[in-house]
């Protein structure tokens, strides 16, 4: 495009300047570097390229963040939330049976087991008899082993004693 | 024909060309790459009268284009693309100077022997001594006067374009490049003093 194209008349085109305004009017001081104009589209474009694709992978980054905090982690709150709920629930009455179970007395739980003897699996017993075991053996070392000598003595009359011997 | 009545007709015509393939995603790059070969000689010099240092109007000139590229869905059509440009160009310069400014506040050195001590220095100024002065004398006025001087004294641009491009009436630009010719030669004068 010519320079006259982007000039319209106006009034004061022909307004006189002072000399030396007059004179350096029309000359440019300014140099650029070689090739300077040729080579600055391809600049601006590249720069425009650069940021796209920067901007592509902010992107990215922001979708990620949007999926994980609304697409993952949101509903994994919410799923872990109503688990937690479930559980509570489930998890209430047994405990209740648990606080209760430890209100029963030896002997009412001997009971139970003697009036409920076909509901036990034959190993739990055997589980039951080795716990007994590892407990008496624990309690039959040094001090504890005299205490329950003399406890079962204490509790043998003569008479069973001789009987036995 | 419309040609054969506007003598803008074919120029008008290569504009609204211009702003189809900017618009349409697929011919953007197409169509800004003749946007610049059509434009950017005429933002660099506005630019570069206005900062003077090459690398700083080159940065100038890079971000208007980028800028220009990135608003190009936003421009109406309701000016021409020059002025536009020359609106980005001279909002980016203003601001680049104002930065400047800030900058140098607490410089101890004189406005007016830093401008000639930089242009001086510049490989890319070969001006002399009196077009060393005319530089110095317009970078004393005001941003605004500035800009109204560059593109009346040395683009030619008639009052009705500057309008356009500064949005200030024509009367009050008539005023502001009467007030920035008396200064200039003022300072011409004291220097000579």
């Amino acid at each position: 495009m010519k320079e006259t194209d982007m000039h319209e008349s106006h009034p004061d085109r022909g307004a006189k300047l002072p000399d030396f305004l007059e004179t350096y009017k029309q000359e440019n001081p300014f140099v650029v570097p070689h090739n300077y104009f040729s080579e600055l589209p391809d600049k601006v474009l590249d720069r425009i390229k650069e940021e796209k694709h920067a901007s592509r992978f902010q992107r990215l980054i922001d979708i990620y963040r949007r999926w994980a905090l609304r697409g993952i982690l949101r509903p994994a709150l919410a799923v872990a939330s109503v688990l937690l709920i479930i559980s509570v629930f489930l998890l209430w009455p047994n405990s209740k049976e648990q606080i209760a179970m430890s209100q029963l007395t030896q002997d009412e739980v001997t009971d139970y087991v003697i009036n409920n003897i076909d509901e036990f699996e034959e190993e739990f017993f055997y589980i039951e008899e080795a716990n007994d075991l590892d407990l008496l053996s624990e309690s039959l070392e040094g001090d504890g082993l005299e205490e329950l000598l003399d406890d079962l003595l204490d509790d043998i009359d003569e008479e069973t004693i001789q009987n036995i011997l | 024909m419309a040609s054969d009545k506007d003598p803008n007709f074919d120029r008008l015509n290569e504009e609204d060309h211009l702003l189809k393939l900017l618009r349409d995603s697929k011919t953007r790059d197409k169509g800004f790459r003749q946007l610049m070969q059509r434009y950017q000689e005429k933002v660099y010099w506005h630019v570069r009268r206005i900062v003077h240092d090459h690398d700083d109007s080159n940065d100038i000139v890079q971000d208007t284009f980028m800028k220009a590229y990135k608003a190009i869905d936003r421009f109406k059509g309701d000016s021409k693309i020059y002025t536009w440009l020359y609106r980005i160009a001279s909002n980016e310069a203003i601001t680049w100077l104002n930065r400047k400014k800030r900058r140098a506040t607490h410089s101890i050195d004189n406005e007016d022997s830093v401008i000639a001590q930089r242009l001086e220095a510049d490989p890319y100024f070969d001006g002399d001594q009196t077009q060393k002065l005319l530089y110095m004398a317009i970078a004393s006025l005001p941003d605004k006067q500035q800009l109204v001087f560059n593109m009346r004294y040395f683009d030619e641009l008639p009052y009705r374009e500057i309008s356009r491009i500064l949005k200030t009436s024509e009367g009050a630009l008539k005023a502001s490049f009467h007030h920035a010719v008396r200064k200039i030669e003022k300072f011409f004068q004291d220097v000579e003093v």
